[in-house]
């Protein structure tokens, strides 16, 4: 009988029309056990969720054969409300699996009825006190997946299923989600976690499975080499700052975001912004582009006060890249959507094919823009930004959720536009990408910088990190700084 | 941070006190009873302290509101719903006028005191269908998601040189446009996945057992309840204005 539970999945198969997605995955997952599903973006780790789940092919149409197992009792095929009877499901794109306003309201809904001591033990559990009155929309997005993982395990399911779990979560969460792993364990559950990469997690993680990408040709991952990067620019010392924040605050109502912020950031180099889910850091980058101005205190950028300019007008100076360019996409083709920016503010169309050549995406310039590969749609977001010639790109979290791939694509990019001579701003939880790639780096933590300096340096100091509660670096910072 | 009024009531009465409110919109028929009724409107905001953030959102619909007097002043005699029968009549525009401020200001106080999972738990306690209930909320909350999807997207193109707050009011209109076509495909995708993450949350749709009313609640539902009687006396046997 003692194979009987367990959640049994048995030469599962998935294809989208003619694509075969799934072929013949076949793994066991016991109570108590935790289970790493790891794959490149595109191995079909989300569909796996959804065949998990129900969702494919009760709302997600697919072709599914072979066999899902809960405890003996077969349910592919079967309708959703079967599946949730024994698992509870973090989706990756977990924003709207939030219900409530606020996160109390949320929490109380994955409740069967009021439980004020489950409740407080949640919230203290997830440390999500201090935001326990908030509205949802105010929270960071770490912050939200948090919520999404603590209002699924208040439903109290037999099996949890985690799709990429750690990719918007700063170091401290990750942790909170290693604990709860080791607590779900503890109290018999199983639970499967899906993701690229699941840093933070390796010792809560029993077994490691890996899932291809490719299933008709087996071609995992493509051998992709990060370009060479020659005669860098280097900032020079003597020049004014181009983005000067000068004792800067900023409050959302009450509360304040940030506190007296002092930073400046030379022409050319490139500077990347660290620090735990709700530090200030995006707040921060929509001060410099204009989209927030200071409650109190002044932001000079390339010598303007970016009080006396609406961001329309400031996007000359800045462009900010934000997370999921393809949210923002407007245009039918590739060219139309460099050429959006470049239209708004009557400037050149030459600069559009100039972008795309830079971005070697001049061969795709009659393709729709939700055709591209992910790092194609990053690369054509930042040619929207390059075609405006703005001196100041921001990349807000860039790397979030991205596969190897898509990571020297961007770092090849950040790279050719510092060649070019722009200052570059990036805002990441990636210790490692930073390390590879930024000049300097500020930490930021509850709206104040917290260190300022060099990347390696700061990165390697265990006690800064651990503080902070950044991620900590794989390799040596040293080795890194070479490959860079 | 929710005011005092959405703490203290019971669900249930929110629900009947907005039912009550929009319906008095209806059923008031003269200048001076609407009026009477904006006003105590008004006052009750003013004592929740909720007026200012409805007041800001109001903002957007006032051409519209402004635009009724003139519509119902002169077009009145074709209105397949009201008319005043004397053709242009700019009194019974004014009318007009005042109850669409009432409708906005009554549907943006929804808004703003109701959240979806007290609609959910109202409708639950009522003994109505829960997929009755789970619709209302649904709608409810793509609401709020519309709302932040419409400000990360306006963020998104300004950061391109979009100026949507400049210009003539033509030009102003047109620039929204490019704000439109993925506020639209994201809506629609974001109210798929809002009804699928119902699905997978299986506690939302259970019955919820409610505490009974408290003495606060039974006051408001029996003056609501005072009050729509009054209301429907004073404009139908009172007053013979006629609406036809």
């Amino acid at each position: 009988m003692e194979t009987l539970n367990c959640l049994e999945v048995r030469d599962l198969d998935c294809r989208y029309d003619s694509q075969l997605v799934l072929r013949g995955i076949s793994f066991k997952v016991k109570p108590g056990e935790a289970v790493a599903i790891v794959g490149p973006s595109a191995s079909g780790k989300t569909t796996l969720t959804y065949c998990l789940s129900g969702i494919i092919p009760n709302r997600i149409y697919g072709e599914v054969s072979g066999s899902i197992k809960i405890n003996g009792k077969e349910l592919l095929g079967k309708p959703i409300k079967e599946f949730i009877e024994y698992v509870g499901v973090v989706l990756q794109n977990y924003d709207l699996q939030i219900f409530g306003l606020t996160v109390e309201e949320d929490l109380e809904l994955s409740l069967r009825e009021k439980d004020e001591d489950m409740l407080r033990w949640v919230l203290q559990f997830f440390e999500l006190e201090k935001y326990r009155h908030h509205y949802v929309h105010e929270l960071s997005g770490g912050l939200k997946h948090r919520l999404v993982i603590a209002s699924t395990i208040l439903s109290d399911p037999k099996y949890i299923i985690m799709d990429d779990p750690v990719a918007n979560l700063d170091w401290k969460s990750r942790k909170i989600v290693s604990k709860t792993i080791e607590l779900l364990k503890e109290k018999g559950k199983g639970v499967i976690i899906l993701g690229r990469k699941l840093k933070g997690l390796e010792n809560v993680i029993d077994r490691t499975l890996n899932l291809s990408k490719d299933y008709e040709s087996n071609d995992v991952v493509k051998n992709l080499q990060t370009e060479a990067v020659v005669s860098d620019p280097q900032p020079r010392t003597s020049d004014p700052p181009i983005v000067d924040f000068r004792k800067v605050y900023f409050r959302y109502g009450r509360e304040f975001v940030l506190k007296d912020i002092s930073l400046q950031i030379k022409k050319g180099e490139i500077f990347a912004i660290m620090g735990p889910n709700g530090s200030g850091k995006t707040t921060l980058t929509k001060h410099i582009i204009g989209l927030l101005k200071p409650t109190m205190g002044t932001v000079i950028v390339d010598g303007v006060d970016t009080r006396s300019r609406s961001p329309a007008e400031m996007s000359r100076y800045v462009g900010m890249v934000f997370q999921n360019p393809e949210k923002y996409f407007v245009s039918e083709t590739v060219w139309d959507e460099v050429a959006f920016g470049v239209r708004n503010l009557k400037l050149d169309e030459k600069n559009v094919e100039e972008a795309l050549h830079i971005l070697n995406l001049l061969d795709k310039k009659d393709v729709s823009p939700y055709s591209l590969s992910m790092g194609e749609k990053i690369r054509l977001y930042i040619g929207s930004i390059l075609a405006i010639n703005p001196e100041i790109i921001i990349l807000d979290e860039p790397t979030t959720g991205q596969d190897e791939e898509t990571l020297i694509q961007i770092r090849n990019v950040v790279n050719k536009l510092k060649k070019m001579g722009k200052t570059i701003i990036i805002v990441t939880h990636d210790s490692d990408f930073t390390v590879s790639i930024a000049d300097r780096l500020a930490i930021l933590k509850d709206g104040e910088i917290f260190a300022e300096g060099k990347p390696v340096k700061l990165l390697e100091n265990q006690d800064l990190v651990d503080e902070v509660g950044i991620e900590p670096l794989s390799i040596k910072g040293e080795e890194k700084c070479l490959a860079k | 941070m929710f005011s005092k009024m959405t703490v203290i009531l019971d669900p249930r009465t929110k629900i009947i006190m907005f039912i009550s409110w929009f319906s008095l919109a209806f059923i008031c028929r003269d200048i001076y009873s609407i009026s009477v009724l904006l006003a105590s409107s008004i006052i009750v905001l003013l004592l929740t302290g909720s007026s200012v953030p409805i007041l800001k959102k109001m903002k957007y619909m006032l051409p519209l509101i402004l635009f009724a007097w003139p519509l119902w002043t002169f077009l009145n005699q074709w209105s397949l719903f009201y008319s005043s029968g004397k053709g242009i009549d700019p009194y019974f525009g004014l009318l007009m006028m005042l109850r669409l401020l009432l409708i906005v200001i009554i549907s943006l106080a929804f808004i703003y005191f109701v959240k979806p999972v007290e609609i959910i738990k109202a409708v639950s306690s009522l003994k109505l269908p829960s997929s009755f209930g789970a619709v209302l909320a649904l709608a409810f909350r793509n609401l709020y998601i519309i709302a932040e999807d419409y400000k990360s997207i306006k963020e998104a193109h300004t950061s391109r040189g979009l100026e949507l707050d400049r210009g003539s009011l033509i030009t102003r209109i047109k620039n929204h446009i490019p704000l439109l076509i993925p506020l639209i495909i994201r809506s629609i995708d974001s109210a798929e996945k809002l009804v699928l993450s119902l699905e997978l949350r299986p506690n939302i749709m259970k019955k919820r057992k409610m505490e009974p009313l408290k003495t606060i609640d039974i006051v408001i539902v029996i003056g609501c309840i005072l009050i729509l009687f009054l209301t429907v006396y004073y404009n139908y046997y009172v007053v013979t204005w006629n609406v036809s």
